[in-house]
């Protein structure tokens, strides 16, 4: 590096890069727009004003930045149910093998909690909306994907340690909530009572009915929320774990779409398209080379 | 300048990866080639999850009709990119881009979809575009697939 030629020309091309990187960001790692956040989320004007006390209220949408695990070690209970569970190859994944799934959502059968929080999470903007109940002795926590909703208890109860057994609630798609505040600005919901049905994510990672989940919800701006979900299931996973850390951001319009998975048209989508082509819950695995 | 070269390039390299494009599942099942398909008859439009489908009428080399199943992405990514709940109706004569399943049978996923009046509607997994004019405006921003 030294002549002088040298180092102009690695000057101009650093500069050259540095800025089409910039160029990049400012339209967004998928060529968004300034004015979007992510594809069909437009921004809220910058910057935000500060979280309200207490206040979780509105219309959310993501998650975005999703990050997953690390998941621990299973137990042998726990291999034994992830066996049974075949997710869908998803785009992102290498895998070139092409076998039959038996994903529930596939069919239209509840994501349940906590696969729900993900709203099927790869367009990044489902609706999740928090509205206090009336009475406000609970919080609801409605989803677009789906148009389900959760109870989240705020009146000081406890979730229930066991379910499915003589004397005790019965197990739950969508489980059973109660949540408090933490400080000013973080909404707590521990969660159990889960029907064992339901994946916790779209890789089919089972939980188990004596799971308990805690969300953290982090107001932290007016317009911005993170949530970190934590797993201590036992009797599949052989220590407490993070599932998933996101966030969420404020949907301007305020207003929930429709996203229905329709039974008739799954099974349509099935009969002619998912099973011939080998990859549907009712395919025949494809011979592998 | 060889050892400067050779940081320049990773550095470029770090700052331009992007992150990949993400879809509901993987394309292993269908052909890497797509195929046309001109003067297709759309027999069914169905908006709805976990994906938006196109049923349509082909005749094949020999003039015999055969009923093909093309999939894309859901309503709520196809919105994105100016699809709509009535951008396909049956009778619609359209020319079809799609990706066969490697099986053999008539299904597979859809890249381009051309209406008869031009205009032209995307996957989102291929990063669609707002649709260039007539029944699919409304669109927004490139999708990113579900």
């Amino acid at each position: 590096m030294r002549n002088p030629f040298n180092k102009v020309v690695f000057a101009l091309l650093a500069v050259l890069t540095l800025w089409s990187a910039v160029a990049q960001a400012q339209r967004g790692s998928r060529g968004l727009p300034s004015d979007l956040v992510a594809p069909g989320v437009p921004k809220m004007p910058d910057p935000p004003g500060p979280a309200p006390k207490h206040d979780m209220t509105g219309v959310w949408v993501g998650p975005t930045k999703v990050v997953m695990g690390p998941f621990p070690a299973m137990t042998p209970a726990g291999q034994a149910a992830m066996k049974l569970n075949k997710p869908i190859a998803r785009a992102s994944d290498s895998a070139t093998k092409v076998q039959p799934n038996n994903d529930p959502f596939a069919i239209c059968d509840p994501l349940g909690f906590p696969r729900d929080l993900l709203n099927h999470w790869l367009s990044s903007r489902g609706g999740i909306w928090f509205s206090p109940a009336a009475g406000s002795d609970r919080m609801l926590v409605l989803f677009e994907q789906q148009r389900v909703w959760r109870e989240v208890w705020m009146d000081g109860r406890q979730p229930p340690a066991k379910v499915d057994a003589p004397g005790t609630p019965e197990s739950r798609f969508y489980g059973y909530s109660a949540g408090h505040w933490d400080g000013d600005n973080v909404l707590v919901i521990d969660t159990t009572g889960l029907d064992p049905r339901s994946w916790i994510d779209e890789a089919g990672h089972p939980h188990s009915d004596v799971a308990k989940f805690q969300e953290r919800w982090t107001r932290v701006d007016q317009y911005n929320v993170e949530a970190t979900v934590t797993v201590d299931d036992p009797k599949f996973y052989t220590q407490p774990f993070q599932l998933m850390k996101t966030a969420y951001y404020w949907k301007k319009d305020q207003d929930v779409e429709e996203e229905l998975c329709l039974p008739s048209s799954a099974l349509e989508y099935q009969g002619r398209l998912s099973d011939p082509s080998g990859w549907g819950a009712g395919a025949k695995p494809q011979p592998q080379n | 300048m060889k050892t400067w070269l050779a940081a320049y390039i990773l550095f470029a390299g770090i700052l331009m990866v992007s992150p990949p494009v993400s879809a509901h599942h993987g394309n292993a099942a269908y052909s890497d080639k797509p195929t046309e398909f001109k003067n297709a008859t759309v027999t069914k439009w169905l908006w709805s999850n976990p994906h938006c489908i196109v049923e349509f009428d082909v005749k094949d080399d020999k003039g015999n009709v055969v009923s093909w199943t093309a999939e894309t992405g859901s309503p709520e990514a196809l919105r994105l990119s100016g699809w709509t709940k009535t951008s396909l109706r049956p009778g619609d004569v359209i020319t079809i881009d799609l990706h066969a399943a490697k099986t053999g049978q008539p299904a597979g996923r859809f890249t381009k979809i051309v209406l008869a009046d031009g205009t032209v509607l995307g996957d989102t997994q291929a990063g669609a575009q707002p649709a260039s004019s007539g029944r699919g405006s409304g669109g927004g921003a490139p999708a990113d697939a579900k």
